[in-house]
This record gives structure tokens, sequence and C-alpha cells, in this order.
């Protein structure tokens, strides 16, 4: 019943606002149009323009990205959404792109105290307090076990760990 | 208000079966446009993820982190795919209603009278039995065929036929298209609103 009346209700909302939809349509067919018509005017002007690539869809953000991705691999970029603010850690992670050793990525973890057994919280101690770092403290074992880490983007896990929302992937 | 209860009251049984059917008709029909928006709705989501097909890696290494440019980078994708993918349908569309317009041009008959009786002569004619339904007339039973449609050879019947079928296919294609452009600026639209969202929930692994 409750799928009954909200279809209908849509149904009547987009009776009602129909005009304003088919106005939307033609105006886009008539933007569509013009822009095709223009199209060739436009090429002409790319031709004495600085700019290159007028109608090409790719242009230097793709490649700037496609740069990043070939450079950390593609499972390892993650979005600028969910950052955690970067005050919030106290190490400063190299980027050390040999250092694979993966296999033993909890072990060093499991055995500490300081540091939680659940690979997706492996990211740095927090400086809650925002006091001096102690570059000697807490690091040990943490280097070797990091992948290319980047402190710009501390969500960098290993994508095949979920995280505690049981996303998988290394884009969350 | 008051004023019109006795109207109500005064209805006939038969008034009141006819203000149900048509209460009845009304509801299936906003039904049914209903679900035609749910239909259209998922369609025009599909053609939309096409935005996040072609902005996914700039957005996902951090290219792009400011809104403005997000939108500005976005509509000029949109616009040059939309021209990669239509001016094709349009460019055989005006080649076809140009190839039409000088065959009226040479025919002398600018008021395609020619158009319309081939298509007359290539359709169908059906006789519908109607007839009163709770005082309403509707067709009550299933139509006959009086005419049967005529595909014997003239000129005018094949050049009338393959113009519209010529026209009709790109124009359609042409058409889904400014539908997916405009699908897309929509999704432009709600990535700007999301994605771009200064939600704190956002910073927490707890909340994402």
């Amino acid at each position: 019943m409750e799928t009954f009346l909200k279809r209908s209700g849509i149904g009547a909302i987009v009776i009602i606002t129909s005009p304003f939809w088919i106005a939307m349509f033609l105006l886009y067919v008539v933007f569509g149009t013009l822009m095709i018509i223009l199209a060739p005017l436009r090429g002409l002007f790319g031709l004495f323009s600085s700019k290159k690539g007028t109608f090409k869809i790719k242009n230097h953000y793709d490649e700037e990205a496609e740069r990043i991705i070939a450079e950390s691999g593609p499972g390892n970029v993650s979005g600028p959404v969910n950052q955690v603010p970067t005050y919030m850690y106290t190490n400063n992670q190299p980027n050390n792109a040999n250092n694979t050793n993966n296999n033993n990525y909890n072990n060093n973890y499991s055995n500490s105290n300081n540091y939680p057994t659940n690979p997706q919280q492996n990211y740095p101690n927090p400086n809650i307090n925002n006091l001096p770092r102690n570059n000697n403290q807490n690091q040990q074992g943490y280097n070797q076990n990091q992948q290319n880490y980047n402190n710009n983007q501390p969500n960098n896990y290993d994508p095949n760990y979920p995280n505690d929302n049981g996303q998988q992937g290394g884009n969350y | 208000m008051i004023d019109y209860i006795p109207l109500l009251v005064k209805f006939t049984e038969s008034d009141k079966r006819i203000l149900i059917a048509i209460v009845i008709i009304f509801l299936l029909i906003i039904l049914l446009v209903g679900y035609i928006q749910k239909l259209v709705g998922y369609i025009m989501y599909t053609q939309g993820l096409q935005v996040d097909t072609m902005m996914y890696d700039i957005l996902r290494t951090g290219v792009i982190v400011k809104k403005r440019e997000f939108k500005r980078e976005a509509r000029r994708k949109s616009h040059l795919y939309f021209l990669k993918k239509s001016w094709l349908p349009f460019f055989i569309f005006l080649l076809c209603t140009g190839g039409f317009l000088l065959y009226v041009y040479y025919a002398q008959n600018w008021d395609f009278t020619f158009f319309i009786t081939s298509w007359r002569q290539m359709s169908m004619n059906f006789d519908w039995h109607i007839d009163d339904f709770f005082g309403v007339r509707i067709p009550t039973d299933w139509p006959t065929l009086i005419k049967t449609p005529d595909f014997s050879y003239t000129p005018e019947k094949y050049i009338a036929l393959g113009f519209t079928i010529l026209m009709a296919i790109p124009g359609i294609i042409y058409l889904i298209d400014c539908q997916a452009l405009l699908s897309r600026s929509l999704r432009i639209r709600q990535l700007c609103t999301t994605y771009f969202a200064k939600n704190v929930n956002k910073l927490s692994n707890d909340h994402a």
C-alpha cells in the first residue's frame, strides 16, 4: 500500500511538473544542436589558439592522474575524501617503494602492545596533544611493514584488508 | 464545502459507478506515469554514470580537489563526449532532411500530400466498436480490420517510407544523446553536492 501510494504520488508530481521537464529537455536539444553547429567554429579557433587538443576528452588532469596511478600502483591510490588530518600523526613515513615486505604485515603488531591487531588501524599513533614528535618512539617495526607509505594519504592501507565498515579494495 | 454535500447525496447509483470508474482510471494513469518515471530515472542514472567513468581517476588521485574545477572539467568532458557521440546521427538526419526537401522542391509538392497519402496507403485501418460503458462511450470490443497495408510499388510510397526510416532512426539516436547530456549535467550537479560536501563523518572511518 505504501509503495502504491508513493508511486502514485510520484506519478502525480511528474504529471504536474512535466512541462518543466519537457521544456528542460527541449532546451538541451537546442543547446546540443547549437553545440554541434558551432563545433567547426570552435575547432577553427582552436587551430589559432595556444591550447592544443580542443576536441580531446582527456587533458592534463587525466595525464596527471595516470602518472600518479602509474607511480603508486593501481590499488594504492586513495581519494581525497575520508582523509584524516595530517596533524593527527606523529610519523613522517618515507616513500619506500622497494620495501615490499607484505607477508609479515600483522606479525610485528600482534607482538606489540603499541599497535592494534586490526590492520585497518595501522595508521600511526595520533598526536592528540600536538606535542613535539619523538621520532624514535613507536617507529621500530612500523616502517618495515608499510608498503609505499605516503603521509599525504594516510588511508593508504593494504587494499586486501577490509576496514571497519567491511569495505575492501583500497578506495574508502 | 457543506453546499456540495447535498449534490453528492443526489448521485444516482449509475453516477456513483461512473465516479468510481473515473477515479480508478485516474489512479491507474498516475500509477503508470509513476512507473514510467522510475524507468526513465533508471535510464538517466545509468547515462549519468558516464561522468563517473570520465572523472573517476582524476578524483581518486586527488588531482582535482575544488568543486568549481570539478564542475568545469566534468562539463567540458560531458560536452565533448556529446559531440563525439552525436555528430554522426545529427549529420545523417540533416542529410536526409536536405534530401527530402530537395525531392519536395523537384516534385513541387510543398503541401506534402505525396507523403501523407503514401503513409495512408501503407497503414492499417480498424473499425472500433464504440459503445456506452457506464454512460461513457469507449471501445467495448476488439477492432475489426477493414483495410490492410498496401505495399505495391510506387516511387512516392517508397521515397516516403525510406525518408521516414532514414530520418527517424538518427533522430531518435540524437534525442537519446541529448537526454544523456541532460543526465550527465544532473549527475555533475549531484556529485558537486555529495562528493564535495564537507561532511565531518567522512573524516571518521567509524561513520564513513
